[in-house]
């Protein structure tokens, strides 16, 4: 019974969870990286999100 | 000095890497080195502050793109080879006194796609054949700095634990034709006793066999056999599991919970893994607010651990602590 109890919690919780899901639309932001090199030789990758596209970047198309 | 020896007993490599005992331990938050430099202020590691996550290679790294001539010459059942690999710290936040956990859902899934990124990108190296991301969080796990960051190593080898894993999911694939860790969260989700969260790509659960009293393992619903392989709906499903589970962890104790997270991804070897599937093990050592769990004799020594917890109760417990994520419509 107490499991019972608790897989109902839980598919309610996952209920809600979907319906945030479906309700909320959303659209996956560009990625910008720019690299640099650091003085001691290693690599260093900035990575930013958004539509402000930096003219050096590596946008990624997903 | 840094090189790779072979422990013949075990048949494994490990590395030294003397020039780590140096590394920065614990500084204060004033001369954090993972903090963006400010004007005036010293010169950390990190030049510039216009960033959302940020990854470079470690000042003070176990495995190097160019490594050194080993210090010692190999001698037999002493093979000795230089410790080539990459090691990378991956920055999610400019923020030092953040956490994963504190961060939006829309920074996790941003960490998500560069963890993706990098995967791909350290795979097209032709020495690396295991990428492995993780995160040591608290002290309780050895971390040395507290800014919030995660760690990615380019192994040249695939490491004894995830090859041991690839192993037996090989063998289970033969035996039954089936995925074996499909199977493990078959189960799991048909029984619940264990199941943590779940969203439409993802569950995460104590696993019947957790060896820390908090583990969580966080799978794929759909058999896939790493990051690259997701589809953007389960990119951003993951951000939000793995959002839950880490608000959760902090609400167990209500303090900043500490773990290790560690993502188990196939090979990047070039070799079929069809047989493997991707997830997320999370161990945190904490067995009450006050306790940790040491890897003592029987753990560290025989490879037994012994779980002073039963897992049906933990998941249970930090079941009633997950919370539903809410994503910022702007």
């Amino acid at each position: 019974m107490e499991m019972d109890a608790e897989k109902r919690d839980r598919d309610i919780r996952c209920a809600k969870m979907s319906d945030i899901l479906s309700t909320v639309e959303r659209e996956d932001a560009p990625m910008h990286e720019r690299e640099i090199e650091l003085s001691d030789g290693r690599y260093m990758i900035f990575y930013t999100f958004g539509d402000e596209a930096a003219s050096d970047d590596q946008g990624e198309d997903v | 000095m840094s090189e790779l020896r072979y422990n013949p007993l075990l048949g494994e490599w490990l590395a030294t890497a003397t020039h780590r005992q140096d590394r920065t331990f614990l500084p204060p938050a004033d001369f954090c080195p993972l903090c963006p430099t400010k004007p005036g202020a010293f010169p950390t590691e990190v030049p510039e502050p216009d960033y959302d996550i940020v990854a470079f290679e470690n000042k003070f790294p176990s495995l190097k793109r160019k490594p050194e001539v080993p210090a010692i010459a190999p001698d037999g059942l002493f093979d000795v080879q230089p410790s080539i690999g990459i090691c990378e710290v991956v920055i999610y936040t400019p923020d030092h006194s953040s956490s994963l956990a504190a961060q939006p859902v829309e920074q996790i899934h941003k960490l998500v796609r560069v963890w993706r990124r990098r995967f791909e990108d350290l795979g097209k190296h032709e020495f690396v054949k295991y990428i492995f991301i993780f995160e040591n969080k608290g002290e309780a796990v050895g971390v040395t700095l507290h800014h919030p960051h995660g760690q990615i190593y380019a192994y040249p080898f695939v490491p004894p634990v995830l090859k041991k894993e690839l192993a037996r999911c090989k063998e289970h694939f033969d035996q039954t034709g089936r995925c074996l860790i499909c199977d493990i969260v078959g189960k799991e989700s048909e029984s619940g006793k264990r199941i943590v969260a779940e969203n439409l790509s993802f569950a995460a659960y104590v696993p019947f066999f957790a060896r820390y009293p908090y583990e969580v393992h966080i799978t794929s619903k759909r058999h896939l056999q790493a990051l690259t392989d997701l589809t953007a709906t389960e990119q951003r499903d993951l951000a939000e599991i793995l959002k839950q589970i880490l608000a959760a962890y902090d609400r167990v104790f209500d303090r900043s919970f500490p773990y290790m997270m560690l993502l188990h991804q196939r090979p990047s070897d070039g070799g079929d893994y069809r047989h493997y599937h991707f997830h997320i093990e999370f161990y945190p050592p904490m067995r009450t607010a006050e306790k940790l769990k040491y890897l003592a004799g029987s753990e560290a020594g025989a490879g037994m651990f012994i779980n002073d917890t039963l897992p049906e109760i933990k998941a249970a417990e930090l079941r009633a602590l997950v919370e539903p994520v809410e994503w910022s419509r702007s």
